[in-house]
């Protein structure tokens, strides 16, 4: 038998619905991710209400509202970036995604200051530094420092959460880059836009992602 | 070069870089590629864990004051270990949508490919990466954790050091498994779009074929499970580096905490093993009664309906560990209910085989085991539901049995019995049907043999992932009758698999597509299947099982259900 | 700026924008008034919901989209709400020793 070769080119399958319907799917296993870590928040804080709510008051809330605001700007000009896309108007796509990008950075400057601050105030390190010195018990340690369990294991949760949260604000600005050059280089246009429009889905995600972090950790203290 | 259809997947490359040899595979966007390098490396990780088992149980055929010691103590929990992860995380989840969903899905709906076919590369990209690493990580380092990492064991347990390495490879693992499971999250995304956008014209879907529709469950278990457990095996990695204790009490966490969020995963992802093998039942007892399946819209109904339900009981792992009673006696009425939509399919099947022209076919043998081994695997997950039976059954080798029951007699026997069902269809060669049969036969008596004992041990009071047990008669016997099994069971694995391998090399080239005069849609094309699966467009008008339609078809000159334009 | 009005649709977006900032500004507000912790805490989630969902219609397109993603969206909230009930039917009914 000869061993014929032949080399097919995949017929370009273009479904704009079923590619966002995928998307959408990501973005739900992205929301369970998350909602693993509120369900832990959820069953600590009713386990230890009182130190949550002490440590909560420790938080900023003037910081945390600034951020919430510009995460919120940030997805507007994401949105009119998408419709001005659409309208067939690249060059202000390319303005207002650079708006994005800058608040995004913007918000990430803030929330380091924020874990700077925090670090500082000997509320992350500090803490777990004593417990490793007492040998992974907290009732062993008899520095007077120390944290109650309740209150690092609320800042064990902001720190990882936040960073989680902080990653995905990272991921999003690389893309965001990324749909930046494909704008100027002509390969994301008014016809084909689907890729600006699933990097604001994600974009859009982290987000609402926010809008719960926040009240939780900044608001209900 | 003219784009040409007519040659066989096997012979037409969706690369134009690489034509032929491994690179021709590995960088293959065809799901019918990607369906056979998942099937080859799922079943020699498969092999592995076979033969760790194989060692288990030689350990247990004297007890180890008579001085039998095949497996020091120390070792054997990196056996089960290492044994569990793969067969749970390498072999059984990803298994039957990985192997033959991915191979048969498109072919079953009328589509040309997945919806998104190089994503689907990435899965199984994704799948080899943590899979060499688990295995790479636990033969370095050692790990006894168990399958399920339990905290805060899994937090303290110190890093092994073998060969001059210091591998930490209870995070290794844990990084791993998380690797996996993405992998498994973009098959699942895949398998769902594909099937709502890329029906062919005609597939309504009550038109679907039952092993579609139970991939279709699956898959929404697989996207909405796996990212829970995902992020919470990593935060164990971040409790073993940072010193923070999210899982550990004497920092203020709480184990319960962690059990829940794993089998809020774990327990769905036992759904995500037993669906899709249901699913191939659901094709082969058809086939070979020749015959409509009786109910098919229940089964249908009932996959989805697992699906919902078999989210919702996954407490039932922990009645022993002190949830609350109001949360056991919920979990326990839970359990109870999937019940319901399973033994809706285990009466149809049975109910389609009454009348049928039963034809005893390897795939069929295979099958109508599946439906003894499951139900016995699931009627002991009712006593294991109950709770009190459970204070006294938990973490024995009843428990133990009680899964293998389902997982291997049931889960993957089904995709052993899919495989051989399927064989000529994939690679246009047929397998020697009279190996095939021994190969049951062994396999068969083996499984049994090697679990029933189990189950009368744990009711005896065996516990289970113990190294050894105490001298007396009741123990020695019903051991020693359990390992006799495994070394039948262990000569049936090599029988399947080189039937297989025989069959792949020297068996006799077919090009016969429909050997077994099935109704479904995946037969009406060429054996093996062109590389866009079908050479014309496909209309759908009949009813997947309706033989007497297919009949007609078939005496009418007309591919059954399809209407060539 | 003009052309910008002119040529894409820049109000019902803002518009949106704008009664989210007022919205954030509400939940901080209302958080100052002294509650107890369980009100507070459903305060803070409805605000964020009613924030979420307009994120959800709006600035991600729902309303534009066919019924199937509004079917699935419906199928990840039910099955997040069955989690959290169904943890703290444990954690809710546990006997404090």
């Amino acid at each position: 038998m000869t061993e014929q070769t032949a080399t097919v080119e995949i017929p370009h399958h273009h479904d704009e619905t079923g590619t966002r319907l995928g998307f959408w799917l990501f973005l739900y296993t992205e929301l369970f991710l998350f909602a693993a870590f509120f369900l832990i928040y959820a069953v600590y804080r009713s386990n230890y209400l009182v130190e949550f709510r002490t440590a909560a008051e420790s938080l900023n809330t003037g910081i945390g509202t600034q951020n919430t605001i510009i995460l919120l700007a940030s997805s507007l000009t994401m949105v009119l970036s998408l419709n001005a896309l659409k309208a067939g108007k690249a060059r202000m796509a390319k303005t207002f995604l650079q708006f994005t990008i800058t608040l995004g950075l913007a918000f990430l400057v803030i929330k380091g200051f924020e874990w700077g601050a925090k670090f500082d105030h000997h509320l992350f390190l500090q803490t777990t530094k004593g417990i490793a010195a007492g040998e992974g018990s907290l009732l062993l340690n008899p520095s007077a420092e120390m944290l109650p369990v309740g209150q690092v294991l609320f800042f064990g949760l902001y720190f990882i959460m936040t960073g989680t949260h902080a990653l995905h604000i990272v991921i999003g600005l690389i893309w965001m880059i990324i749909v930046y050059v494909w704008i100027s280089k002509g390969s994301i246009n008014p016809d084909n836009y689907g890729t600006l429009e699933r990097c604001g889905l994600y974009w859009h995600l982290v987000d609402l992602i926010w809008i719960f972090l926040f009240p939780l950790y900044y608001l209900v203290a | 070069m003219e784009p040409s259809q007519s040659g066989s997947y096997l012979q037409s490359h969706t690369s134009s870089r690489w034509t032929k040899g491994f690179m021709s595979w590995f960088m293959s966007t065809d799901h019918k590629r990607i369906g056979i390098m998942y099937g080859v490396s799922m079943f020699s990780f498969f092999g592995l864990a076979v033969l760790l088992g194989f060692f288990i149980k030689l350990q247990k055929l004297f007890p180890a004051a008579s001085g039998w010691e095949i497996i020091p103590p120390e070792l054997y929990g990196s056996f089960f270990t290492l044994h569990a992860v793969i067969m749970i995380f390498l072999f059984i989840v990803p298994g039957a949508p990985a192997i033959l969903g991915n191979f048969f899905l498109p072919l079953q709906i009328g589509a040309k490919d997945v919806a998104f076919p190089r994503v689907n590369l990435l899965s199984y990209w994704l799948y080899l990466f943590g899979a060499v690493m688990a295995v790479a990580g636990i033969v370095l380092g050692g790990a006894d954790t168990g399958w399920t990492f339990t905290p805060p064991y899994s937090v303290t347990t110190k890093t092994i050091s073998l060969f001059g390495f210091t591998v930490d490879s209870v995070s290794w693992m844990l990084v791993a498994t998380f690797i996996l499971g993405w992998g498994t999250i973009l098959t699942g995304i895949n398998f769902i779009v594909t099937i709502h956008r890329m029906r062919a014209e005609g597939m309504t879907f009550f038109k679907m074929p039952l092993f579609t529709w139970s991939i279709y469950a699956t898959s929404w278990l697989q996207v909405l499970a796996t990212p829970v457990v995902g992020i919470t095996l990593l935060m164990i990695v971040i409790e073993r580096i940072l010193p923070v204790g999210f899982f550990d009490p004497a920092k203020g966490g709480d184990p319960i905490l962690f059990q829940h969020l794993f089998w809020i995963y774990s327990h769905p992802a036992v759904y995500i093993m037993i669906l899709p093998s249901m699913g191939l039942i659901s094709e082969i007892i058809p086939t070979n009664s020749q015959k409509s399946i009786f109910g098919y819209k229940s089964i249908a109904i009932a996959s989805c309906s697992i699906a919902g339900v078999g989210y919702l009981l996954w407490a039932h792992h922990m009645f022993t560990t002190g949830i609350s009673d109001f949360a056991a006696i919920l979990f326990s009425f839970l359990t109870f209910l999937v019940a319901i939509p399973t033994a809706i399919k285990v009466f149809n099947w049975t109910a389609t085989l009454y009348k049928g022209s039963i034809v005893l076919t390897p795939p069929m043998l295979f099958a109508l085991a599946f439906i003894f081994n499951f139900s016995i695997g699931g009627l002991t997950g009712m006593f294991l539901g109950s709770l009190s039976t459970d204070i006294h059954l938990h973490d024995t080798d009843f428990v133990v049995a009680h899964f293998h029951y389902t997982m291997f007699g049931g889960a993957a026997f089904g995709i052993i019995a899919g495989i051989y069902h399927y064989f000529s269809k994939m690679f246009g060669k047929m397998y020697s049907m009279k190996w095939a049969n021994r190969s049951f036969i062994f396999m068969f008596i083996g499984f049994n043999t090697l679990y029933f004992p189990m189950l009368i041990l744990g009711f005896f009071g065996m516990p289970r992932r113990y190294h050894t047990y105490p001298d007396i008669p009741v123990y020695n016997n019903l051991q020693m009758l359990s390992t006799f099994g495994s070394w039948i069971l262990v000569t049936g694995v090599v029988l399947v698999l080189g039937t297989w391998i025989h069959g792949l090399i020297k068996g006799k080239r077919t090009t016969e597509q429909n050997p077994w005069n099935s109704s479904t849609l995946e037969w009406q094309t060429a054996t093996p299947p062109t590389l866009f699966n079908f050479e014309e467009a496909v209309v759908v008008t009949r009813e997947p099982y309706d033989y007497h339609g297919f009949r007609e078809d078939v005496k009418n000159g007309k591919a059954a259900g399809v209407i060539h334009d | 700026m003009k052309d910008i009005f002119k040529s894409i649709n820049v109000l019902n977006p803002s518009i949106v924008f704008i009664v989210l900032v007022l919205l954030t500004i509400t939940t901080v507000l209302l958080s100052g008034i002294d509650v107890s912790d369980s009100t507070a805490v459903i305060i803070a989630l409805a605000v964020a919901s009613i924030k979420a969902a307009l994120v959800l219609t709006y600035f991600m397109h729902l309303n534009h989209e066919p019924l199937v993603f509004k079917v699935f969206l419906g199928v990840a909230f039910f099955t997040l709400l069955v989690i959290f009930l169904l943890t703290f039917s444990d954690y809710s009914f546990r006997e404090m020793s």
